[in-house]
């Protein structure tokens, strides 16, 4: 099976030139496309796992369409994207969650994050789960998932009772 | 269905009306029901987030490797190119 590194890779090899020549022309640097392919690449990803959706014009084009999106959204006005706060992680719809409370429940249970992060996130389906974190069955998958959406709330809630770093 | 398979069918706009009303019912006579309805929100929030930042990981690997490993000369060269 490909990881998904290598799939990223292919996918940045073939289309990364096509974003280049567009920001080159719009006046912008090569970090500057390097920037808008990343976030671009994070948008193609999460709308093909929402989704489920294989472009009909091919990742290429469709990468291509999202690169000048992002450029007239948000390089026009200023010409960089701006910096985000330090203690946040991700712009515009993304959930806002703080660093440290997440770093915290990494740090308690990693297994937890990552099998969320796979279902709910990913959307990875529960037959795929089984395989990738080796239970022995659906059930015990399903069953696993909400212990960990237990212990992680409890988790947050034990934090947040500590010190105000729910939302910041 | 436990507490926390009822909550995330709540937030997820899955439960019955009747399922649903019983819930809301709940949430005037137990506080901490409400509590737990939305640290269980920020739940899905951090392992969303948690997702994003290991894929953007991924990519940043993918960059580097890229820009720096000798099998991608030619895409550098290519890259630079453009920007010269």
């Amino acid at each position: 099976m490909r990881t998904r590194e290598s799939i990223i890779l292919e996918l940045y090899e073939e289309a990364f030139p096509e974003a280049a020549v567009f920001v080159r022309k719009m006046g912008g640097s090569l970090n500057d496309a390097k920037d808008i392919f990343h976030d671009a690449l994070v948008i193609y990803y999460e709308q093909k796992l929402t989704l489920g959706f294989t472009p009909e014009q091919g990742h290429k084009v469709y990468l291509s369409g999202i690169v000048k999106n992002l450029w007239y959204k948000n390089y026009q006005k200023s010409k960089l994207i701006e910096p985000l706060a330090d203690n946040m992680l991700f712009a515009d719809d993304s959930p806002k969650v703080s660093i440290r409370l997440m770093r915290f429940l990494e740090l308690s249970g990693k297994r937890c994050m990552e099998l969320l992060s796979a279902f709910y996130f990913e959307k990875m389906p529960l037959a795929d789960l089984v395989e990738r974190f080796g239970f022995s069955g659906v059930r015990s998958a399903t069953v696993q998932k909400f212990k960990c959406v237990t212990k992680l709330r409890e988790a947050v809630r034990e934090r947040t009772l500590k010190q105000e770093d729910f939302y910041e | 269905m436990n507490e926390t398979e009822l909550i995330e069918h709540y937030l997820q706009g899955l439960l019955t009306p009747e399922d649903r009303l019983l819930l809301e019912a709940k949430l005037l006579l137990y506080p901490d029901l409400k509590q737990k309805i939305e640290l269980q929100s920020l739940v899905y929030d951090i392992a969303k987030v948690y997702g994003e930042q290991a894929l953007r990981q991924d990519i940043a690997t993918a960059e580097r490797k890229l820009f720096t490993e000798s099998r991608f000369q030619n895409f550098r060269s290519l890259i630079f190119n453009i920007f010269n």
